[in-house]
């Protein structure tokens, strides 16, 4: 690398090809955030059991975590074990998440530039999108199922309906805040509305839309379970909860069981998300999607 | 050095009384802005003409018009009347033909690209060939004096040195017009007299015809081959005065007593516009 310095007043005099102070690199980003995980992990579990503790909880309603994750050593009525059954059907709720994250993304990320890009179609859309998200999924849910029936594209609905939103006004809010100077910058080049788009407006909305996809990778796993819940689903996490609800008063930790299992599977696609935030950040100086 | 092409691309170019070729005209251009009912007069019955390889400042207090008369040029804005002309045609002609480049008061670089990237933007949209625009975005860099920073990222630079890279971007579409809208008003003064030689010397190598919009009586003075004083509400233009310094401009010429003159000539025109000291 070449240090050049370029001397004169008023000029911070910079040398090319050093290392940027004050940034550290990726591995340590990503390891700092690490440290942080497992402290509040540590902290989550010192709550738990803190307060079964205090408030003297028994073991029935709030049996304490070893418990609940020796559970998965243990055999099921069909001599299954239950760790691995709970991760292949974490493995059904994860297709279905994925899928429906993936296409509520694609329609959120559309209807979001179609709401920044007209004013028209922004206003008549937006207050109707917010009206469809109050709608109870639980309760529309078997009306899906009549649709769409027990299989997968119902699910992939449900997530899908619930990952549009958040990603829809993350995108939105994002390409309305691209500065107007560099509209009119792209005007003065006779660029096309493609490629203002996807040279300005939507790397400009990329940490915004990031966010929102956070958001939905939660929402996504909820989703998918609600979807496994209506009777007919044959597995997945909802189907496993349906059966741990009938026989919690017998055996209570295999609910939390699941609860832990989808909570690992809703984390694990939220730092998914994260990783890609991180790749697609990885040209910018500051990672500014984080 | 990369050579401009200056020459008319329609044959019925107007010219200026001289017989140069105009590379900005305007005729009766009026432009009213309508906000809740309420009209603002921006622009009323301004005349300019700025021939080919001029540089023009056009300087006067906030809310005269002068940002808007640019924004017509540049066809961000469709003149409420009168015409505007930009290397003899219409903005709209001008702007989809790539004949200007603009430089903004906001070095508005896309933090993501690097300062290349950025430099290469406008031939990137165009759709020239990698090789082809890299070399010319270097080439530009190299005039604005930023060699060695092609891989840095805006926010590692200072004002000064975006602002370089602004113009470079500016420059590397090769435009034989340029408008720079206030593009040192937010840099400290030692920063832009820096500047403002070094916009001299490459004006000097391209010879684009430059409209720029100052507050500054110094750098007005300075830069221009003519200084347009407009005067508010409505926007006119008040007087026009030819700078009749000596080529090249140079750190010397801001010694030069004949500078003295024309920045105080320039700054009574002002004070009269405007009712009081700007």
């Amino acid at each position: 690398m070449t240090a050049a310095t370029v001397a004169g007043p008023g000029v911070v005099e910079v040398t090319a090809g050093a290392p940027v102070p004050g940034v550290p690199s990726l591995a340590v980003r990503i390891a700092r955030q690490v440290v942080v995980a497992v402290g509040l992990l540590a902290i989550a579990v010192a709550l738990w059991e803190g307060i079964k503790l205090v408030t003297n909880t028994g073991d029935r309603t709030m049996p304490h975590l070893w418990d609940i994750v020796s559970y998965l050593g243990s055999k099921t009525s069909k001599k299954e074990t239950y760790g691995p059954l709970l991760l292949k059907n974490m493995l059904v709720t994860a297709r279905g998440a994925l899928l429906g994250l993936a296409s509520g993304t694609l329609l959120g990320i559309a209807s979001g530039v179609l709401i920044a890009r007209s004013k028209l179609i922004g206003n008549g859309l937006l207050p109707l999108i917010v009206a469809a998200q109050t709608v109870p999924i639980v309760a529309v849910s078997p009306a899906l199922v009549l649709w769409l029936g027990t299989g997968w594209t119902t699910k992939v609905a449900i997530a899908t309906y619930l990952t549009y939103f958040p990603v829809t006004v993350a995108t939105a809010r994002g390409m309305q805040a691209v500065p107007r100077d560099s509209l009119d910058l792209l005007h003065s080049y006779a660029a096309s509305r493609w490629t203002v788009l996807t040279q300005v407006e939507l790397p400009y909305a990329l940490p915004l839309i990031m966010v929102g996809l956070e958001t939905a990778a939660a929402f996504s796993v909820v989703g998918t379970i609600v979807g496994e819940l209506p009777f007919g689903s044959k597995e997945g996490l909802g189907v496993m909860i349906l059966t741990s609800w009938q026989f919690y008063t017998i055996q209570p930790r295999a609910l939390y069981c699941v609860a832990l299992g989808a909570c690992v599977l809703g984390g694990s696609l939220v730092l998914g998300i994260r990783l890609l935030g991180f790749l697609l950040a990885g040209s910018r100086p500051q990672g500014e999607v984080l | 050095m990369p050579d401009v092409d200056t020459t008319p691309t329609t044959v019925d170019t107007p010219t200026s009384s001289l017989g140069r070729p105009l590379g900005l005209a305007a005729t009766a251009l009026c432009h009213t802005f309508v906000s809740r009912g309420e009209e603002t007069v921006a622009l009323d019955d301004v005349d300019l003409s700025v021939v080919q390889g001029g540089f023009v400042s056009i300087i006067g207090p906030s809310g005269c018009g002068k940002s808007t008369m640019l924004r017509i040029f540049a066809d961000l804005l469709t003149p409420t009347a009168g015409a505007a002309r930009v290397n003899g045609k219409n903005p709209h002609e001008a702007r989809v033909g790539r004949e200007f480049g603009m430089v903004f008061q906001s070095p508005n670089l896309l933090p993501w690209k690097s300062v290349l990237k950025n430099a290469m933007l406008p031939l990137q949209v165009m759709g020239v060939a990698r090789p082809e625009r890299e070399a010319t975005a270097r080439a530009m860099l190299d005039l604005v004096g930023l060699t060695g920073f092609e891989s840095r990222y805006p926010a590692q630079l200072s004002g000064g040195m975006q602002q370089r890279v602004a113009i470079a971007r500016a420059l590397s579409m090769r435009p034989s017009v340029l408008f720079m809208d206030e593009p040192f008003g937010a840099l400290d003064e030692i920063t832009r007299d820096r500047l403002n030689l070094e916009l001299m010397s490459i004006w000097r190598q391209l010879s684009p015809t430059v409209l720029f919009i100052t507050h500054s009586i110094a750098e007005a003075v300075f830069l221009s081959t003519q200084v347009v004083v407009m005067s508010p509400r409505p926007g006119r233009i008040t007087t026009t005065i030819d700078i009749d310094l000596p080529m090249p401009r140079t750190a010397e010429t801001r010694d030069d007593p004949r500078y003295y003159e024309l920045v105080s000539r320039v700054r009574h025109e002002l004070t009269s516009v405007s009712g009081g000291p700007v």
